[in-house]
């Protein structure tokens, strides 16, 4: 009867940050451990899911002002004041510091994605979301790969691969120089109907970029994969099917 | 509904970026029921709280307050707050079950 119905405990580090993740406490890299963690238990994307409705009901029964009186004297009485506090400036440093703690404690499932590919995939929305937001969301505009090749020289150190692909429907749109960590790196960006794809090219001479599949970040997709030192990375609004065959694409042009 | 682009699957995705009309979301009977409850109901439920998680309770999801501007309001390290919130809400989901058995 009703304990069939109750979710599985899940374990104590990971049901606190299942909160800490839904009520947007947690940082980029802890956020992105957090939804892995969900996306491969479905026990606890179950539990995800009925808080969620429950934050929702909350917020549906008892919009923000008023508290209801009986609340209030019963706050008042618990915590002897239902002043808000200014808003203050700090940020949530101690929430992520306790994340951090809890994701390294339990770190089986931390391995399956490294903080370094954190970072970049961070940094990658980052960029394109920055690109977006400009005016001007490319530095040069032009469906000529011949003017957008050249348009790098002299102002990173590598000339990066730019094929023709509007015959498959992925035209050329331009380019633009994102900068990760301190390198300035390539950015060329297509097109597929009104979607825009990022495709960065990076420097990996250390190799510590492995070919990373596709999973969406805040709705963006992510696609990446490695020529000889070059790792690329094509993100994306557009779905990841079609992200894929642009990768595809981009990897058989020559 | 709103429902997040990353929540939906490949297929749901693809058609909403062709512009097809998504179905309601269905969702499993526990989350249904809590979507039922009404404010009479979570006044009473919220009420029977114990009163620490019921504190914390409030001020998160109906006063809107951080993490840290609790642990500030209460005077307790905010993985206190965490595990409070965490057990007030379990707590209070399951009482949502019950009351509709």
């Amino acid at each position: 009867m009703i304990a069939s119905s109750i979710p599985k405990p899940v374990d104590g580090d990971s049901d606190l940050l299942v909160h800490a993740y839904l009520d947007g406490e947690l940082d980029a890299a802890s956020y992105l451990a957090v939804e892995q963690m969900i996306d491969a238990n479905p026990a606890l994307s179950e539990t995800v899911t009925s808080i969620g409705v429950l934050q929702e009901t909350l917020r549906r029964e008892f919009p923000p002002e008023p508290i209801p009186s009986y609340l209030k004297s019963r706050i008042d009485a618990a915590v002897g004041t239902t002043k808000r506090p200014v808003r203050p400036t700090w940020t949530l440093m101690a929430a992520s510091v306790v994340a951090a703690m809890a994701l390294s404690s339990s770190s089986t499932w931390l391995a399956l994605r490294t903080p370094a590919t954190n970072i970049i995939m961070t940094e990658l929305v980052d960029g394109h979301m920055r690109a977006l937001a400009a005016p001007q969301p490319i530095d040069i505009v032009s469906s000529d790969r011949h003017t957008v090749k050249p348009w790098f020289t002299g102002k990173i150190p590598q000339s990066p691969k730019v094929v023709d692909l509007t015959g498959e429907g992925f035209p050329l749109v331009g380019a633009r120089i994102d900068v990760f960590g301190k390198t300035p790196v390539p950015t060329l960006v297509y097109s597929r109907r009104r979607h825009l794809i990022s495709l960065t090219a990076v420097l990996s001479s250390d190799g510590a970029f492995s070919p990373y599949s596709s999973r969406p970040i805040n709705g963006f997709n992510i696609v990446s994969w490695n020529v000889g030192e070059t790792t690329y990375w094509a993100l994306s609004d557009l779905n990841v099917t079609e992200l894929h065959a642009f990768a595809k694409l981009f990897q058989q042009a020559s | 509904m709103l429902v997040g682009i990353d929540d939906l699957a490949e297929k749901e995705r693809i058609e909403v970026e062709l512009g097809k009309e998504r179905a309601e979301a269905t969702t499993d009977p526990e989350s249904e029921m809590i979507a039922r409850a009404d404010a009479k109901q979570l006044e009473s439920l919220i009420a029977a709280l114990p009163v620490e998680f019921r504190e914390t309770l409030v001020l998160r999801d109906l006063q809107g307050l951080g993490y840290r501007e609790i642990s500030e309001v209460i005077g307790a390290p905010v993985g206190t707050v965490m595990s409070r919130l965490a057990r007030a809400r379990r707590r209070l989901m399951a009482a949502i079950r019950e009351g509709n058995l």
